[in-house]
This record gives C-alpha cells, structure tokens and sequence, in this order.
C-alpha cells in the first residue's frame, strides 16, 4: 500500500470545517514571533500564526506584502531573522529546505528539464531509496491523482504551462511532504485552466487531507479555494478568517478594497449606541452595525455598501421636486434612501451592474437580472439599502 | 521591365537578401572549394582546369614522417588543453556565476583578457617567461600557452549557459530533500553538462590549428600547423592541400558535434 493511499483514506473526517480553528485539531505549522528583514526592508514582522492538520490556508495579499517570504520560511528556503518555526511539534528553524517534512510547488515551472515526467515525479522517492517498485506505484498514483496518468515518459519541454504546474503537484506529493505549500501555482495561466485547476486542487486538498498553504494574490482564487484566509498587507497578517467571514465582514478598509469591494467611503462615528454606529459620510449619515473590533466615538473609520446590498427603483413616476431622497433635511439626519440617476449599465448575464450618481458619487449597484427589468442609462432612481449590511470598519 | 524581374522573383522568394547571402557564402567559402578541389588534383601544377584526380597528395603527406608527427603532436597538445581548460575553466565558471561574491565583475574581465590580446604578444611574453626561467621549448611550453590563449572562450561559452540556469531548480531539488552534493550531481551536472562538452571542442578546435602562439614557445617537435607553415615557406607543395583539406574536415566535425551538444541543451 502507498502512502498515497493511506493519506486517501484518511481523507474527509479529518477535514476541519470552514475556520474552525480552535485547540482541537493538531497544529501543523506554528510561527512564533517570525520576523524577516531584506536589506532595508522588513518582508515580515514579528508573526504569529498556528496552521491546523488538513486546513487549507491562503495567504492572501498583494506583491511585496511579504506571504512569499513567508511561505518560504516554512520550506526553509528563506531563514527567519527571528522566532520560530514549527512543524508537526517539531522545531524546524534551523534546518534546511532539504530537511524538511514540507513541499513546495513553486510559481515558475521548476520541473527538472533533462529528467522525463515520471523520473520528475519519483525524484524525491529515489533521493529516499524506496524501492523501485514502490517507486513506481507512487509515481503512477500521483499522476492519477493530477489526472495525467499517461503523461510519465513525456519530456518535460513538452509540456503546457497547466500540465507543467500539474506534475510540479504530482512531484511534490509523491515526496510525502506533512504539509503542501503553494506559491501562486496558477497565476501564470490562462484564466480557464486556472479556474479548472483551483477546483481540482480543493478537491485534490479533500481526497488527501493533507494541510494546504497556499499563496495568491488573487481574491477570487483565495476565497473559492481555502477554509481559511489570512489577508496580508506590509508583512502583517491584519485579517483572518474564512471567505465568509471576510466577505462579510472585511476588518478594515485596505482589506475591503483588496477584495475589489466597491463603495468603500472614508467616514467619522458620529455615534455609538446598542451595537448601532452612527457614520458621518461628509453631507450623508449611515447607520451601521458596531464591528467586531468596535470602533469609539470620533473615531475616523472606512464604510462599505456592497453592490448587492442595494435595491434600485425607477423614479419615472415620482415628481422632480421630491428628488432630494428620503432624508429630512436636517444635517444629523440618517439617509435612508438616495436619489440619483443611473451612469452606466454593464450587463453580465445573470447580474446586471449599474454605476449609480447619487449624493455627489457614483455607487456601484448590482441587482440579479431574474425576471425584473433591465434599466438604461440616464434612468432616475432611489437606491435603499438594508441598514444591517452596511458595514463599518477601521480605515487603514 | 525591371519591376517585372523582381515582382517575379519576389513571387518566388527570392529577393536581393538571397542573393546577398549567396555571394557572401561564395566569397566565404570558395578559397576552401578550390583548395579541397585541388586535393584531389593528379597534377602537381595548381592550375585550372585540373586534368585528373587522384588521392596522391594523401597518400604523400601520409608517407611523409613530419606530417604524421605533426598531427600526432597537434593531437597531444590539443587534448592535454582541452582537458585542463575543461578542469580549471569549469571550476572557475561555477564558481564566479553561482556564488555571488565581492570583485566577481573583476575576475570575469580578468579571465577574459587574453582573447582580446594578439596571440602574436602572448607568444612573446611566454617566450620571455620561459627564458627568464630558463625552462626548455617542449609540447608542454605549448600546451601552456594553449592554456591561456583558450579559457577565455570556454568561459565564456560556459557562463553564458549557466547565466542561463534557473537557480530556482537547486531550490526545487532541494526542496525534494537533496543535499548540496546531490543537487550538483542529479540537477546541476546533468544539466551544464552538454555547454561543458560544447566549450571543450570549442578548445579543442582553436588549439588544433593554433598558429602564433605555437610559433613562439614550440621546442623541438612541430604541430600540424608548423609543418604546413614550413612545407609551404619554401615551395608549392601540393601535399598542403591534402593536409589542409583533412584540418577542414577535423574542425567541421568538431563543429557538427558542437552544435549537436548545444542542441542538446536544455534551456
């Protein structure tokens, strides 16, 4: 039996749910106080970060923010200026990538080009000294696994870019690593097989119940993926959590932009009362409910109206003059509703996106096109939202 | 009438860039045509057109005892230089492009210093060196000269191959658990090895036909190119050719193997 197989039937009970990350599960990887200089610059600050047994994890934010360096570090081809890292209970810091119970399948297509396909994917097992024909189990179920089972007496210059990256995985598991780590695996490929392949790899992550750390600066990518992201911005992790969550709730401003949330308007708390913030948007108020990290009185802060958040109606019938919206006019009011007149129109099959100018802004609304009209450019309309989606967060 | 010519030629792809090519080859290679063609000339007069053919003159620069040492000696220095340029000259590679160090810039612009000097001030300094030290003129002299006169270019041909090597492959092998040594033997190795035979026969031709620097620091025994030199000084010798057309066919073939290993490179 290879280890192939006995990873296999370890495979869903172990699965942790989406962002569960109490004490229970055994901790794979551990960062204690990790931090990492380059020359002038701090790639990663000092960090902290416990990997549960089985998770799937992205390390998600933008070039520079320093999730390579980190992952690096977890291979062990990048040493840590400080702190520790851990895999498996085991103190790994100072030994060397080759030392490793880890993998890593790299950006770039490192494949070893004089060595064909299947010597590529037995590379680590003959460095071992399995036997040959254990070898050659393993190097057939990994293969299988990647869905390239006749690919092994292939040159490696034969290859595209999407088999490449595939036996790249192919090697790396067939190596046995604890933990799988992924450097944006997929960001050199067509937006196609990339979305082919991000469902191949969850389902690759579910077969084995192996942990996944992986590493993109593509949102899409890490929220349809992992059971949990850590949002990365200047070599610090400044939100965890699962897709949901983040979704949901972005902590802070950065984070919701980085998630290409529209709608993000810097704000002031004008008030705080029950959970319920009272936003100051300049000449508008919202209402928002208090965030986790709650925000004080006074307090400069971000708020973000996501498009679907909105409901959008037609003015035609309504008379010009009672076009200021549903706010009364005094200042400390709080709108309920704006009145604006519709940009531009961006139909994408089943959502249809409007940008909205409405209150001195254009607003990014999107409705579900259903059965419900269509409306054209230069169409007047109120925009309402619901008031327990808005969201409030820190600025930065 | 004349657009008509060249709309026709054009139609078929021929334009004055063929014809450029055409001549330059001709120019290139007909001194080479005549003197292979001459080869094989029953004559001993060198002069068209030739009456017969014959392989007398091979038979004759075989026969002859100086031609044969010649090529024996060529040989000897040749692949004495190839194999310690080869040695030295991958060492020094390695060591210069895969290990980032201070005055890098510095050792390349040194190691490549003696292509650019005539081989005419090589010989002469080597000469003087020898004196001073009061060493005899051997096969030896000359390999060292060789030695000089021929790293540059194996540098050269090297470096550029392993400017060309991904460092992330060691990262990749090492990430599957190899130590140093096996990444050098199962990745690195493998895969510089086809530019290290290339550079080699690189050598191996410029040292077979080296003329100048050979002049000055030869002692008794004489290299092919020695013995050409001194047949033809003295009179016509149509045995020249024979030789001559056989140096052709080593160094084309040198050429064809070179090409192969550098088609057989990965990049």
């Amino acid at each position: 039996m290879t280890g192939i197989d006995t990873m296999a039937t370890r495979s869903p009970h172990t699965q942790p749910l989406a962002s569960q990350t109490g004490p229970e599960g055994r901790v794979a990887v551990r960062l204690e106080s990790v931090t990492k200089q380059f020359a002038t610059e701090t790639a990663v600050h000092p960090l902290d970060l416990a990997i549960q047994d089985g998770e799937f994890v992205t390390l998600l934010g933008p070039s520079g923010c320093g999730k390579t360096t980190l992952l690096r570090m977890i291979a062990g081809l990048e040493s840590p200026d400080d702190g520790t890292v851990t895999i498996f209970g085991e103190d790994v810091t100072d030994r060397p990538a080759n030392k490793r119970p880890v993998n890593l399948v790299f950006q770039r297509v490192t494949l070893f080009p004089h060595l064909t396909v299947a010597e590529n994917v037995a590379f680590g097992p003959r460095l071992r000294r399995v036997d040959r024909r254990e070898t050659e189990q393993k190097v057939r179920a990994a293969l299988e696994l990647v869905r390239l089972p006749d690919f092994g007496g292939r040159r490696v210059t034969e290859l595209s870019g999407g088999q490449a990256q595939r036996i790249a995985l192919a090697r790396a598991i067939a190596n046995e690593p604890k933990v799988l780590l992924l450097d944006e695996p997929l960001s050199a490929l067509d937006l196609e097989i990339r979305r082919q392949l991000q469902a191949e790899l969850k389902d690759i992550h579910r077969r084995l119940g192996l942990t996944f750390i992986y590493v993109t600066h593509d949102q899409e990518e890490a929220m349809s993926m992992s059971d949990r992201v850590l949002v990365m911005r200047q070599g610090r992790i400044v939100q965890a959590g699962s897709p949901v969550e983040i979704y949901r709730r972005p902590g802070s401003a950065f984070v919701a932009r980085f998630l290409g949330m529209a709608n993000v308007l810097p704000v002031k708390v004008a008030a705080a009362e029950k959970g319920w913030l009272q936003l100051d948007a300049g000449d508008l108020q919202f209402r928002a409910r208090q965030p986790a990290a709650p925000l004080p009185m006074g307090q400069s802060a971000a708020m973000v109206i996501r498009p679907d958040s909105f409901e959008l109606t037609p003015l035609d019938l309504e008379p010009e003059a009672d076009q200021r919206g549903g706010a009364p006019s005094g200042a400390a009011a709080v709108a309920a509703s704006l009145v604006g007149r519709i940009q531009d129109v961006r139909f994408i099959g089943s959502v249809v996106h409007y940008r909205v100018h409405a209150a001195g802004r254009d607003w990014q609304v999107s409705a579900r096109t259903g059965h419900e009209e269509v409306l054209t450019e230069g169409t007047p309309v109120r925009l309402t939202w619901r008031e327990e989606e808005v969201i409030a967060m820190s600025d930065q | 009438m004349v657009r008509r010519f060249r709309r026709r030629l054009r139609r078929r792809g021929i334009g004055l860039l063929h014809v450029y090519v055409a001549m330059l080859l001709l120019f290139l290679f007909l001194p080479l045509a005549v003197l292979i063609l001459f080869s094989f000339s029953a004559s001993g007069q060198l002069r068209f057109p030739i009456t017969g053919l014959s392989l007398r003159w091979y038979q004759e620069a075989f026969g002859n005892s100086s031609v044969v040492s010649g090529i024996v000696a060529s040989l000897e220095v040749a692949v004495a230089t190839g194999i310690i340029v080869t040695l030295v000259g991958t060492l020094a590679a390695t060591i210069v492009n895969r290990h980032r160090f201070r005055g890098a810039g510095v050792v390349t612009s040194l190691m490549l210093a003696p292509a650019a000097l005539p081989g005419l001030v090589i010989g002469v300094a080597l000469l003087n060196f020898y004196g001073d030290l009061h060493l005899t003129l051997s096969l030896a002299t000359v390999v060292v000269g060789h030695v000089i006169y021929t790293l540059p270019y194996f540098y050269l041909v090297l470096s550029a191959r392993l400017k060309r090597f991904d460092p992330m492959l060691e990262e990749a092998a090492a990430d599957m658990g190899a130590s140093g040594w096996q990444r050098f033997r199962r990745v690195v190795a493998p895969l510089i090895s086809p530019a290290v035979i290339a550079s080699a026969f690189v050598v191996l031709a410029l040292s077979w036909d080296e003329f100048q620097v050979t002049f000055f620091t030869i002692g008794d025994q004489s290299t092919l190119p020695l013995v050409i030199w001194s047949r033809s000084r003295l009179s016509i010798d149509p045995s020249v050719n024979a030789i001559g057309t056989l140096m052709i066919a080593g160094s084309l073939l040198v050429v064809f193997f070179t090409r192969r290993f550098i088609a057989d490179s990965y990049s």
